[in-house]
């Protein structure tokens, strides 16, 4: 550092405690901003993980492994995986993957005594599903598929699903579907649990049948639509290395297609960084409407030391030196709020973190959505660096008019100016 | 008289004056502080625009389309949507309603689920029998034994214009509901996802299907203005009663939605307060210097016996000119953006759409065109800028007589 920046930064430094009243309305505003800001962003984040992981508990798995022409909505019936049993116990083989369980998907209408509706009924095998999902272990009445009394013909409905119908433990409904060879069968079967999942939709849109149960309907034994499964934690929790083990796994299944989740729920993956992208925008603008302040400011700083500009400049400070003088400020002047809404941001993302934020007024409306009533905001370190870059270059801009004006004064004309 | 001794009629329009003639002492300052309101209260109106108009879509869709604004239905239909739950018919009262000044629409429906099968596949359908000429929404009026599909619904049937298709569900009082239609068209609701499950035959055609003659499932009414609907449905019981029947509103019967937006608003409402409390102090920090720089003079022209009030009225009219201004010019600015966006609505492209259209909903975000958005707003930043100025107000008054600078 020269002599002469050491200089200019003490004068800043001084200037800006010339009027403490004037800079502590920037730095507050600044400090408010930045913390309201980090805060709204880390309370995204929080939304859309919990979101994101509650899904992968209740259907999404880490990774599937299908056919070409597969469609989750279950409307290609022929896409199946012929030897499905044959490719999950290769899956399991692997270290990388810590359970897998197949699955048959197929549209079907629900008739109950009292009303239908359509949904997707999924054949599924019991033990591997506990395994890999938290839905079997969530049933406030019945039991997930494991009844011997059912065993053939038991299946487990939404709750949302079970209110609409007025459905109990133990109701008949029929199931009409069609098979590959486009029969339409109807068949009775028996209602053994309800599960509570995480969004109503869920809840109204899929059912669980027994795998054999269903494939033998069907007339496809030994087959699957969609291998669900889960890998280690590690790998799953960063974007690169879960896509890592997928292709991996692709290599060893050259004939099917292997997916994250983030391919096949892509709006799953999305929301984040557009909640993300949207909100570094939003504070774009809260910081744009903040530079209109600082530039304000910053002009009256300068109108009311036309003088002493004046004749630092006749005395041979250099028009450069005035100008950096003035950005110098500036960006001090601002840079003081941010470490202070940075740190109020952090500490109040890591607290409330710990302690999460209850919504239960809206709970019902976020459970369409998939939303738990309690929030937990993410201490999202990786959006500080933008926020300060974006503080620092926005601050800069907000300089450049007061520093010109600065650079204009004439020395003459400013030293008898009142 | 001196001239600061004026009657008070006289000394609000002097202290207009002077409050307009400061505006230009320090133009650009007045030029940033207006540019500072507007462009936030432009953002503010876009953004809520775009909200309110994606939430307005959101109802548009589901409500006026398919679910109705108001539902009139037998006791015990709803949440079941049983067919067993269904009303006489009753043409006599139906026609009272629609004379009815506030009501734009009622449309009996018979409403169910069936299996359809078509040449390449089958899926199940929410089946509903309309009557065109009430719903006017282009479908339903056709040879008996017409059916129109939701464009998802046909391509999963493998069926197009002119193939049978085949349904067989669940009828009245349990009795077995069967029949084969022709498809005679497209129905659409402007949600994907809905569109997947959704064939429409006329009301005749569903009575016979469902063995439900005579009945209706439902009668759903449109009031004639959206935004008073809950106010229409208030009192149309009591104006045209039906015995046996409820009459809910869609947020009754779709509570979960109505929370959903409620939830979303006011997260907006977060989000834009946050904006509001920046740009106040951006104003305060306008407010101080205005009053630093005039320090001298306040103290000067109290001295010369100008009374507290009309300065402090100047200074303060001076703030709500600036605030009135930069709503003038943002709300403006904002309305235009709405008006623009109204023409050419906003569309999604890319992996956003995707994952919009995903989730059920058309990847457009038409802005609301309710004009209490802008007035509402202005008013705020105008309210944040009347407040604000109350520093200047009381440096006036702190004021010394005497001052040494």
């Amino acid at each position: 550092m020269t002599p002469g920046l050491v200089l200019l930064l003490r004068m800043a430094w001084r200037n800006i405690w010339r009027n403490p009243v004037r800079s502590s309305v920037v730095f507050v505003s600044m400090g408010l901003g930045v913390w309201a800001g980090l805060f709204l962003m880390g309370w995204a984040s929080g939304i859309n993980d919990a979101r994101v992981q509650d899904a992968i508990d209740d259907y999404l798995a880490h990774g599937h492994v299908h056919v070409a022409g597969y469609t989750a909505d279950g409307t290609n019936l022929r896409a199946l995986l012929p030897n499905a049993f044959a490719a999950v116990a290769q899956l399991e083989a692997r270290p990388d993957v810590r359970g897998v369980t197949p699955r048959l998907q197929v549209p079907a209408m629900v008739q109950a005594a009292l009303g239908s509706s359509g949904l997707l009924l999924q054949g599924v095998d019991p033990q591997r599903e506990a395994q890999l999902f938290t839905i079997p272990h969530r049933l406030p009445d019945g039991a997930f598929l494991t009844d011997t009394a059912r065993e053939f013909n038991g299946v487990v409905v939404g709750q949302a699903l079970a209110k609409r119908l007025d459905l109990r433990v133990g109701d008949p409904v029929v199931f009409t579907y069609q098979d590959t060879a486009a029969t339409v069968h109807s068949t009775l079967y028996t209602v053994e649990g309800l599960y509570d999942g995480t969004s109503n939709l869920t809840e109204e849109a899929v059912a669980y049948v027994r795998l054999d149960k269903l494939a033998t309907e069907l007339g496809v034994p030994e087959a699957a639509h969609d291998l669900a499964f889960r890998v280690d934690p590690s790998a799953a929790r960063q974007k690169e290395s879960l896509e890592a083990v997928c292709a991996q796994i692709q290599e060893d299944f050259p004939e099917f297609r292997v997916k994250s989740w983030r391919k096949t729920a892509p709006e799953m993956g999305y929301v984040d960084e557009i909640m993300a992208q949207a909100l570094l925008l939003f504070m774009g603008i809260m910081l744009l409407a903040m530079a209109f302040g600082i530039l304000n400011t910053m002009l009256m700083a300068i109108l009311e030391r036309q003088r002493e500009l004046g004749m630092l400049m006749a005395v041979g400070l250099t028009r450069q030196r005035v100008f950096a003088l003035v950005v110098l400020e500036t960006v001090l002047l601002t840079g003081i709020g941010l470490p202070f809404g940075l740190l109020l941001g952090h500490a109040t993302l890591v607290f409330t973190n710990r302690t999460g934020i209850s919504l239960e007024a809206f709970a019902d409306g976020l459970a369409e959505f998939g939303i738990s009533p309690v929030i937990y905001p993410q201490v999202v370190t990786h959006w500080y660096l933008p926020v300060v870059a974006l503080v620092f270059v926005l601050s800069l801009l907000a300089s450049l008019m007061p520093a010109r004006k600065a650079v204009s004064l004439n020395p003459i004309e400013s030293m008898r100016a009142l | 008289m001196s001239a600061f001794q004026k009657p008070p009629q006289a000394a609000v329009r002097l202290a207009l004056r002077l409050a307009w003639r400061n505006l230009g002492r320090n133009r650009r300052r007045s030029a940033i502080s207006v540019a500072a309101v507007a462009f936030a209260l432009f953002f503010a109106v876009v953004m809520r625009s775009l909200q309110l108009g994606v939430y307005g879509h959101m109802i548009e869709t589901l409500v006026g389309n398919v679910l109705g604004y108001t539902e009139v239905a037998a006791e015990g239909y709803w949440p079941l949507q049983s067919l067993d739950a269904a009303l006489p018919e009753n043409p006599e009262w139906l026609a009272a309603v629609e004379a009815d000044d506030q009501v734009g629409k009622a449309a009996p429906r018979v409403a169910g689920f069936a299996w359809l099968s078509g040449a390449k596949g089958g899926s199940a359908a929410q089946l509903v029998g309309i009557d065109a000429a009430r719903e006017k929404r282009g479908v339903g009026d056709g040879p008996p034994g017409s059916i129109w599909l939701g464009p998802g619904l046909a391509r999963q049937l493998g069926v197009t214009v002119g193939d049978s298709v085949v349904g067989l569900g669940q009828g009245y009082q349990g009795s077995l509901a069967n029949g084969g239609f022709v498809v005679a068209g497209e129905v659409t609701v402007g949600n994907p996802d809905l569109e997947k499950r959704l064939a429409v035959i006329s009301l005749t055609d569903a009575q016979q299907f469902y063995g439900a003659s005579g009945l209706w499932t439902s009668v759903v009414l449109s009031p004639d203005e959206p935004t008073n609907h809950r106010a229409v449905a208030a009192r149309l019981p009591q104006d045209h009663p039906l015995e046996g029947a409820v009459w809910r509103t869609w947020e009754e019967r779709m509570p979960e939605l109505d929370q959903a937006i409620r939830a979303d608003s006011t997260g907006g409402l977060v989000v834009l307060t946050v904006l509001y409390v920046v740009i106040g102090f951006g104003l305060l920090g306008t407010m101080l210097m205005l009053a630093e720089e005039r320090k001298r003079e306040f103290s000067m022209q109290i001295a010369l016996g100008v009374s507290r009030r009309l300065l402090a009225a100047t200074v303060f009219l001076e703030a709500t000119f600036l605030a009135a201004l930069g709503a003038l010019v943002g709300g403006g600015a904002g309305r235009l953006a709405m008006e623009i966006m109204h023409v050419y609505p906003l569309r999604l492209r890319g992996e956003l759409a995707e994952a919009i259209v995903r989730q059920g909903w058309a990847p457009i975000l038409p802005p609301s065109m309710d004009p209490t958005i802008v007035v509402t707003h202005a008013l705020l930043i105008w309210l944040l800028a009347v407040l604000v100025a109350l520093w200047p107000v009381r440096a006036v008054f702190n004021a010394p007589t005497v001052f040494r600078g």
